[in-house]
């Protein structure tokens, strides 16, 4: 009976050891495709941008702050999604998202909810390998800064600045455009549903005109990945939301531009953050 | 004597008696007369003897008429009468009394000088109604009324007499020379009765009392026959010589001399000899502690003897065994049967292993036959029970275990104490069955400890032991009290039993040997009146000196041995009949069953019951921070149940084990046919556990592998398991070490204590100690974990990748910046001229720079600190940054594969919620923080000037190509062949476990720790001594 045992393991263990085997060889022959590539990319990406190109959302939730709006948990990405997203770009895109919601949360002194969001963003970026981009103690900081607004801000702001410079640094730019993108969209949808009389908020109606530039330029950065299947299919997207303030005169807007926005943020918002 | 027993003795001497001659002569009354006042007193010789005229009145009214009608009446009467009398004596009289009264009977006829024809009618229809054996019967008619010599059967008659013509005639025949009286004796066949009659000039005295010419005696065992000019007759004798030896060859059991010491300076047994042959029947009798035990285990051959030698027809018993295999046989003291089996199933497992060759029908018959003989009938199917909670009663037990020797029929049969517990009545049964194996030509020698007047008559030969292991007397029982008394100086010392009643005095000679001294005041001090030497001294000059026989060389001669059935299995027959043996037994025991069966599943629900972590009321696998914990508990709970299945097995079986080794069965087959058990029941108790652990916690998919590991592991502790049981004396003694060896698996399985937390000193870095890997909890955990996180039916699609992922992430952002920095703090110190942190750091860097695999080989060599400039450093900044981006765009380009993958998975389930589901079902995240040691925040560690990757450990290749590796390694690597972890661990605690099973094959704990004794003993001795000195 024992016999049989041994035997049967060493079939078991014999198979798997040629299937282990035959497995490693694989990768061997993508390497030098990926050298020859190496020698490309080096050249192209000496000129990258190191500096934020956008105002982070923090101007944003700042601004909702002043007017008086109120501070919704519902508006923001529930922190729970952090684990359905299993690819790169909707972790980069959702990672800015979170940003967003974060910078939120922080301003409206939200502390635990600060602390859920800035969980959430530290799994992403996880899972992103980023973890070398922002300091190690981040949360640690976070936590003990908790009753100071001004500090908490500076923190989380370091920290979209790290992770923007380090991404670019070492060519992974596009994943830096898409986390931005993240946390645009994801101001702008707070903006949008904050309040049903929006459009009777002067200042409201400020902030959704002033998005019309950080827009224009956010897809001007992404055309240089349009490539890419996810970011042509991105800026699609945005140029929808961007033809409409196209149609905006200057210094004014109407209702039905208001609106239009407000629904195609919606449906895109929720295309990404599924 | 009974009343009514006397009574029906009137009555039938009333019958027997011719009353016209009794007219005449007188005798019968006479006769009454002396028979009753032998026997009783005065006022009952009156008594009975006018009960006997009225009965003889009675039964002869019609004698004396002269009508025809009437005596044929009177005839019939009678000899209704006689059946009616026999009748009733049947139902109370036991055979041997029977032939007694018959024998009375037949003497009472004698007297008459005439017999009459109605009387010998009446006598026939006696003998018929009694149910006395026909040969018998008329064989006793004519020894006593007739002459011996006219018997028919002359087989059953012995003479002992001077003639030397005797001996032709057909008689069994004893010659004594000088003899001058003739003595015959006839064997009753059907109750081993011997009757004896004696002519000649001479007085003959049987047991001291002057015996009648020509009148019919019996004798009885422990009897003994004396006339002047003939050594004394003794019962052995004669029942020898009516031994029935044509069937069997006879045995000659002779000891030279021996000796046996427990250690060089303490003698157990001291010098003595013995001579025994086939027949007799060998009483061993000691005070307490005087080594009666050790004695027979010395004569039986399991102790090893220091001096002498003991041969069985010549053959010894120590160096060829195999010659002597089925001849002795021995029941120990305790108990050797399985409690859980009836008395026949125990009769019939031991006759499998004894008679391999004997059909199913031959075996049963065998055992029916044995059960019958034993007197085991009542109890045939019952089960044996324990001693405590008793179902057979102590003699049965104590039958069934001498029976289950004796069914192999061993020429030579040892017993330690058949009687000790028993009833007398018990006694005597054990006693009587014993004696007649001798009959049946064995040998027997026991230990008896108090035996009764009637036992110790049983007895052929006696030897009696002292303090020290000291023989003082071999020679026959009777003449043993004759003996002391003599050597104590009692007055008549000849007088061995009563007179009258026949009653002896068996604790005389222990008396005698172990009497106290008294103090000047009267009282009894401890110090013995002669010591043990003095009585060891007397018996070497009055016994052993006198052993003739010790240098008769006629007796080494050797003999063909008894032949017997006895023939053990092969191997594997040994094998498959104890398995049927142990299975059987077990499923009896329905409360270890139940226990067995139940303890994994009800385990298994209380650890997932609780552990099941419900938040809401959905439950999600991956969020279940409990499952690590489950792990690790499956574990504990494997090992546990393994041990405890395993720890009794075989140290309740010692004795048995014992006896087996007595009979050259296979230890090889015992222990594998253990084994095999506890295969199965792990393999119930793991696969039950697993099914419903599994199965609450929802862990999909991986039942076979956890129950593989599980299984492993729980026969790896059954094997320790036995080895411990097998090594050590108690059962206590087991329960205690379960804990010691069940605490240091769990502290150092890796879960409790981290192992690059431990002491610098058993401590390694780079991989897992030599304290975690003696430990196989660690190997199961790991097996269990790396399993659980690396082949689920999610993270399966992946692991490939993430391997490579992490790999190369940390090389571009932990491994290479590090060596940046080295390299520019070189060229800082150097520049600085700080020698000694300038070769600090270019030591680092060339220790560690070859993992990177530079385009630029020689880059390595020029890392000298003689050769080394700003130059050097310029180059190797180059290379590192080079190989940084290489290693990013590697990291790119699997997470591009990783996310394909993704998608294909995605088109194949239908949609990323399906996906999403897939995670939640099999990936759960707790395990992910353990196994990928998220809570570290060390992810890189120098270590004697080498870095080590200390993140993402099951990602992590391991450093070496002998097997070794870190803790949660994801594969194994021997030399170019990789094993992934769970197969590797699992393969290597079978390895282990074979090596225990080797260690349990010889026994090695058992040994190590008598030598661990052995050397405490002789260091001991050795002090001793020298204080001495």
């Amino acid at each position: 009976m024992k016999n049989f045992t041994l035997l049967s393991i060493a079939i078991i263990s014999t198979t798997l050891i040629f299937s282990s085997c035959s497995e490693n060889k694989k990768t061997d022959n993508d390497d030098e495709s990926v050298i020859s590539e190496i020698k490309r990319r080096t050249v192209k990406d000496e000129v990258s941008e190191l500096v934020y190109p956008l105002p982070t959302s923090f101007e944003l939730t700042n601004m909702l702050n002043e007017i008086g709006a109120a501070y919704i948990l519902s508006l923001s990405n529930p922190v729970e999604n952090a684990e359905k997203y299993l690819t790169v770009n909707s972790k980069a895109f959702n990672l800015g998202v979170y940003g967003a919601d974060l910078s939120y949360a922080s301003t409206y002194k939200q502390k635990q909810i600060t602390i859920d969001y800035m969980s959430a963003s530290n799994k992403l970026i996880e899972e992103l390998g980023l973890t070398s981009a922002i300091e190690d103690s981040i949360i640690t900081k976070i936590e003990a800064n908790q009753d100071n607004k001004d500090a908490l801000i500076n923190i989380i702001s370091t920290s979209f600045y790290d992770t923007y410079k380090y991404l670019n640094k070492n060519e992974r730019g596009e994943l830096a455009l898409l986390i931005l993108t993240g946390s645009w969209l994801e101001g702008l949808y707070i903006c949008t549903h904050i309040s049903e009389d929006t459009f009777n908020d002067v200042n409201m109606i400020k902030i959704i005109m002033n998005q019309k530039e950080p827009l224009s330029k956010l897809v001007s950065l992404l055309d240089q990945y349009s490539e890419k299947e996810f970011v042509a299919e991105l800026i699609t997207d945005l140029t929808d939301i961007k033809s409409v303030y196209d149609t905006m005169e200057q210094g004014s807007i109407t209702a039905e531009q208001i609106t239009s926005i407000t629904q195609k943020v919606d449906t895109i918002r929720t295309k990404y953050t599924e | 004597m009974r009343e009514s027993l006397l009574k029906a003795l009137m009555q039938l001497f009333a019958l027997l008696t011719d009353l016209r001659q009794e007219e005449q002569s007188g005798t019968a009354h006479t006769h009454v007369n002396e028979y009753l006042s032998k026997h009783f007193s005065r006022e009952y010789v009156d008594q009975y003897s006018k009960i006997f005229d009225e009965y003889l009145n009675e039964y002869h009214k019609g004698t004396l008429s002269h009508n025809k009608e009437e005596q044929l009446e009177q005839l019939q009467n009678n000899q209704k009468a006689i059946t009616n009398i026999c009748e009733q004596l049947n139902k109370e009289l036991e055979k041997g009394e029977k032939i007694s009264l018959f024998i009375q009977l037949l003497q009472f006829l004698r007297k008459e000088s005439k017999i009459g024809g109605e009387e010998l009618c009446l006598f026939d229809s006696l003998a018929t109604s009694l149910l006395i054996n026909k040969e018998d019967s008329d064989a006793l008619k004519t020894f006593i009324l007739d002459t011996p010599e006219n018997v028919e059967n002359k087989s059953s008659i012995l003479i002992i007499s001077g003639n030397e013509l005797d001996a032709g005639k057909g008689y069994k025949h004893i010659l004594n020379e000088k003899q001058q009286v003739t003595v015959w004796f006839l064997r009753v066949k059907s109750t081993d009765t011997f009757v004896f009659r004696y002519s000649g000039e001479r007085n003959l005295y049987l047991n001291g009392n002057r015996v009648d010419k020509n009148r019919p005696y019996i004798l009885a065992p422990g009897a003994v026959i004396k006339t002047s000019l003939m050594p004394p007759v003794y019962y052995g004798t004669i029942a020898e010589q009516f031994l029935d030896t044509q069937r069997r060859s006879r045995i000659l059991y002779k000891a030279h001399d021996v000796e046996y010491k427990f250690n060089p300076t303490q003698i157990a047994t001291h010098k003595f000899s013995l001579l025994c042959r086939s027949g007799q029947f060998w009483g061993i009798i000691g005070g307490s502690g005087t080594g009666k035990t050790t004695l027979l285990n010395v004569l039986n051959g399991n102790l090893k003897l220091s001096h002498g030698r003991i041969t069985i027809n010549g053959f010894d018993l120590h160096s060829e065994r195999e010659d002597l295999e089925g001849v002795i046989g021995y029941v120990p003291q305790d108990d050797l049967l399985i409690e859980e089996l009836t008395v026949y199933e125990n009769l019939y497992y031991n006759a499998k292993l004894c008679f391999s060759k004997e059909s199913e029908e031959e075996i049963n018959k065998i055992i029916n036959e044995t059960v019958e003989d034993f007197d085991l009938v009542e109890a045939r199917d019952l089960v044996v029970g324990n001693p405590l909670k008793k179902i057979l009663s102590g003699g049965q037990r104590k039958r069934l275990n001498i029976a289950l020797e004796l069914m192999r029929q061993p020429s030579v049969l040892l017993v330690d104490e058949p009687t000790s517990g028993l009833s007398s009545m018990d006694s005597e049964k054990v006693m009587l069955l014993l004696k007649r194996q001798t009959l049946k030509g064995k040998l027997v020698i026991i230990n008896i400890h108090q035996p009764s007047s009637d036992l110790y008559k049983l007895l052929d030969k006696l030897l009696l032991i002292d303090k020290g292991g000291r023989i003082i007397y071999n020679g026959n029982p009777m003449d043993a009290i004759e003996y002391f008394k003599r050597e104590a100086n009692y007055v008549n010392p000849e007088e061995r039993e009563c007179g009258t009643c026949g009653n002896v005095k068996t604790e005389q000679p222990l008396r005698i040997i172990e009497a106290r001294m008294v103090n000047p005041e009267g009282k009894i001090i401890r110090e013995r009146k002669v010591k043990p030497e003095e009585w060891y001294q007397k018996y070497l000059e009055k016994f052993e000196k006198k052993y003739t026989w010790k240098n008769n060389k006629a007796l080494d001669k050797k003999e063909k041995l008894p032949s017997n059935r006895f023939r053990i299995p092969n191997r594997k027959n040994q094998f498959i009949i104890y398995l049927k043996r142990d299975l059987l037994s077990k499923i009896k025991d329905k409360q270890y069953m139940m226990l067995t069966l139940l303890e994994a599943p009800a385990l298994a629900f209380i650890l997932c019951f609780f552990t099941k972590y419900l938040d809401n009321e959905t439950y999600i696998f991956s969020d279940n921070v409990n499952i690590p914990a489950y792990i690790f508990m499956c574990i504990i709970v494997a090992m546990f149940m393994g041990l405890n299945v395993s720890a009794e097995e075989i140290i309740k079986d010692k004795k048995l084990l014992q006896r087996e080794t007595f009979l050259n069965l296979s230890r090889f087959s015992y222990l594998s046919s253990k084994v095999t058990i506890m295969l199965i029941i792990s393999a119930i108790q793991t696969l039950s556990f697993v099914l419903i652990g599994n199965g609450i916690l929802e862990i999909k998919s991986m039942t076979l592998s956890y129950w593989a590991i599980l299984f492993t592991l729980s026969v790896f502790s059954n094997i320790l398991g036995l080895n411990i049981s097998s090594g050590l004396n108690s059962v206590v003694s087991i329960y205690i070490i379960i804990p010691l060896i069940l605490v240091p698996q769990i502290l150092f399985s890796g879960v409790i204590v981290d192992f690059d937390k431990l002491h610098k000193s058993i401590s390694s870095k780079e991989k897992v100690p030599l304290i975690g890997n003696i430990m196989i909890s660690r190997w199961g955990f790991e097996a269990l974990s790396v399993n659980q996180y690396k082949n689920n039916e999610f993270e399966k699609h992946f692991f490939e990748y993430d391997l490579n992922l992490s790999t190369y992430s940390y090389y571009y952002s932990l491994l290479i910046p590090e060596l940046e920095r080295r390299n520019d703090e070189a060229l800082w110190h150097f520049k600085n001229n700080d020698t000694a942190r300038f070769y600090e750091q270019l030591n680092i860097l060339s220790i560690n720079l070859p993992k990177i695999e530079l385009e630029n080989k020689e880059l390595t060599n020029s890392l000298n600190k003689n050769i080394y400039n700003s130059e050097i450093h310029k180059k190797v900044a180059e290379e590192l940054d080079f190989k940084k981006t290489y290693y990013r765009h590697m990291y790119f380009s699997f997470e591009e594969k990783k996310d394909q993958v993704y998608s294909n998975l995605v088109k194949k389930l239908g949609s990323k919620e399906a996906v999403f589901k897939l995670k939640q079902d099999n990936y759960n995240s707790k395990l992910a923080q353990w196994v990928l040691r998220k809570n570290e925040l060390q992810k890189i560690e120098l270590f004697n000037n080498k870095y080590i990757q200390k993140k993402d450990p099951i990602y992590m290749p391991p450093l070496f190509n002998n097997g070794g590796a870190h803790f949660f390694a994801p594969y194994k690597q021997i030399g170019i062949i990789k094993i992934g972890t769970p197969l590797f661990n699992m393969l290597f605690v079978w390895v282990f476990t074979i090596l225990l099973c080797v260690t349990l094959y010889f026994d090695s704990l058992r040994r190590i720790i008598n030598y661990v004794e052995r050397f405490k003993l002789r260091k001991q001795t050795n002090r001793l001594m020298k204080l001495r000195i």
